[in-house]
């Protein structure tokens, strides 16, 4: 079975490592993965984008254009990949920047985290793409959050100093996913 | 704890070719290869017994690797597109002294600079012919990263086996895939194949001098060689069929084009339609037998599809198929971007 989100925001919001990070963790599940970026123009505050899917057998094309997730980090994003969610699936919004009266489609669902805010709260615009990363996982369950958890906490082991942050944002995020899915129910 | 790593199609190339016993590096950054030469830059020069060196220019890096390999050391260089072709007269010399090399082509846009963006427009150039005078060099076509890096390791191998270069062909798409892989070990560097048709250490000396303008010995030398490419197209051409035991309509494609390609061809197969695709691993030598052999009874239809206008890879099928009654049709594009699993999936409709 295979899942896909495809990941948009501003350059410098942490896009890629987002995408990255997950793909990490779905490696250490064991799971099949892919990640791909098209490359170019690539440049702070420019766009920027990931598609990373997960599968139980090999996965040919890595940049479908219809995916089960998409997750907007600001407004461009949102925009320009709101059609690209499949019938059914699921578009996850940074809601900070962008508000419901922006949603066009009846076809699919809407899930916000106020992630901009969240950051800011705890400290670091930095920590956004952390954030989402915790509230995708346990929203979208395409990788175990605690998996995600520790993979993330590798990448900080030689900076121990945002390790404490890190771990917040992360968790915030996934308190975030919780409320949104007893919230859907 | 994974079994595997997550790593990006370049850096597995790079790290597998080190594993490989690769001894020396030289090459010049260009778009989408430089995470090679970046990889290698950063680790090469820290390992003992290992040489990384940034040439002024292609033509430069591929000559350091004939002198590399000349003397000895597994070498290998990467580029791109117009780096490729500043290199045709070095390879050309490597292929006449049969001085074995490995060399990746991550294949942007062209003719002349492009775009940066994959492509697979090199077909022609890198199978038919390296450079003037007529060789072939051994081509590997990877679709995946685990691919590029098991074919990078066995490339060496193949290379010292026949003295010959070995082709790794990725594009822009592959390189910068990220995918899991799990690499193989690191060969000891002591005990590689002997090399005793080098210069290194031969009091003889002149083992790899070349005859030119001696016909008779030069005749004598091309007709050996050629009888390893005849070797090579009997033996060593290497294929993957995807779903093709009852398949009416079948796709031919390599590289990353295949692989995208498979997304297509498991939906339309989980709607009922027999169709599959045969994926030539090497494309040099080109697996004939897959195509020769299809039974124009069951087949219908075959389409090629490829990332590169003028349609390079169709002309091989097309020479395959050595005139046998089956439609053959060729979808390509190039020019752009990769081909997308949505057109590939409505030209495959087309043909139900």
């Amino acid at each position: 079975m295979e899942k896909s989100v495809l990941m948009g925001g501003f350059g410098g919001q942490g896009v890629q490592t987002c995408g990255k990070l997950l793909i990490y963790a779905a490696n250490e599940e064991d799971k099949i993965a892919t990640f791909y970026s098209q490359y170019g123009g690539a440049m702070r505050g420019g766009t920027s984008n990931c598609t990373v899917i997960t599968s139980d057998e090999e996965i040919g094309a890595p940049n479908k254009k219809i995916v089960d997730y998409v997750v907007a980090f600001n407004i461009p994003s949102f925009k320009k990949f709101e059609e690209r969610v499949a019938v059914g699936g699921t578009m996850i919004v940074n809601s900070t920047l962008i508000s419901e009266d922006m949603y066009t489609r009846k076809d699919i669902n809407y899930v916000g985290v106020p992630a901009t805010q969240i950051s800011q709260d705890l400290g670091s615009p930095k920590v956004l793409n952390v954030v989402i990363l915790g509230f995708f996982c346990e929203y979208s369950g395409m990788v175990e959050p605690k998996v995600a958890q520790e993979v993330v906490l590798k990448q900080f082991a030689k900076k121990p100093q945002f390790i404490e942050m890190n771990t917040r944002a992360f968790e915030t995020g996934v308190a975030e996913a919780k409320k949104a899915k007893k919230a859907k129910k | 704890m994974a079994k595997k790593e997550v790593m990006q199609g370049n850096e597995a190339l790079a790290e597998s070719a080190l594993r490989a016993g690769c001894r020396f590096f030289a090459g010049y950054p260009i778009t989408p290869q430089t995470e090679i030469t970046e990889y290698l830059a950063a680790k090469m020069n820290d390992m003992p017994d290992r040489a990384f060196v940034q040439g002024e220019s292609e033509l430069a890096s591929i000559n350091m690797v004939y002198g590399a390999s000349g003397s000895g050391a597994r070498a290998m260089t990467a580029t791109a597109g117009q780096g490729l072709a500043l290199m045709a007269e070095g390879m050309s010399q490597l292929a006449d002294a049969q001085v074995p090399a490995v060399i990746v082509d991550v294949q942007r846009g062209g003719p002349g600079n492009g775009g940066t963006a994959p492509s697979q427009g090199d077909y022609n150039f890198v199978t038919k012919s390296l450079g003037h005078g007529g060789f072939h060099a051994f081509v590997f076509g990877p679709s995946t990263v685990q691919e590029t890096a098991d074919m990078v390791y066995e490339a060496f191998d193949i290379a010292d086996e026949y003295r010959c270069v070995v082709m790794i062909m990725t594009d822009g798409m592959l390189g910068h895939l990220i995918e899991s892989v799990e690499l193989k070990p690191y060969r000891d560097l002591k005990a590689l194949p002997p090399r005793p048709w080098t210069e290194k250490g031969n009091p003889e000396g002149r083992k790899l001098q070349i005859c030119g303008g001696q016909p008779d010995i030069e005749l004598e030398k091309a007709r050996r060689i050629e009888k390893i490419y005849e070797k090579w197209e009997r033996e060593l051409a290497r294929v993957e069929h995807f779903m093709t035991d009852d398949a009416e309509v079948i796709l031919a494609a390599w590289g990353t084009v295949a692989r995208t390609a498979k997304t297509a061809i498991r939906k339309l197969r989980a709607e009922g339609h027999k169709i599959g695709l045969i994926r030539p691993i090497t494309i040099y030598p080109f697996p004939v037998a897959a195509f020769a052999e299809l039974d124009e009874k069951r087949v219908r239809h075959l389409i090629t599809m490829e990332n590169a206008t003028p349609a390079q890879f169709h002309l091989d099928v097309k020479a395959a198929l050595g005139g046998k009654p089956i439609p053959l049709s060729t979808y390509h594009r190039g020019m752009g971007s990769e081909l997308s699993v949505e057109e590939i999936e409505e030209q495959l409709r087309g043909l139900l």
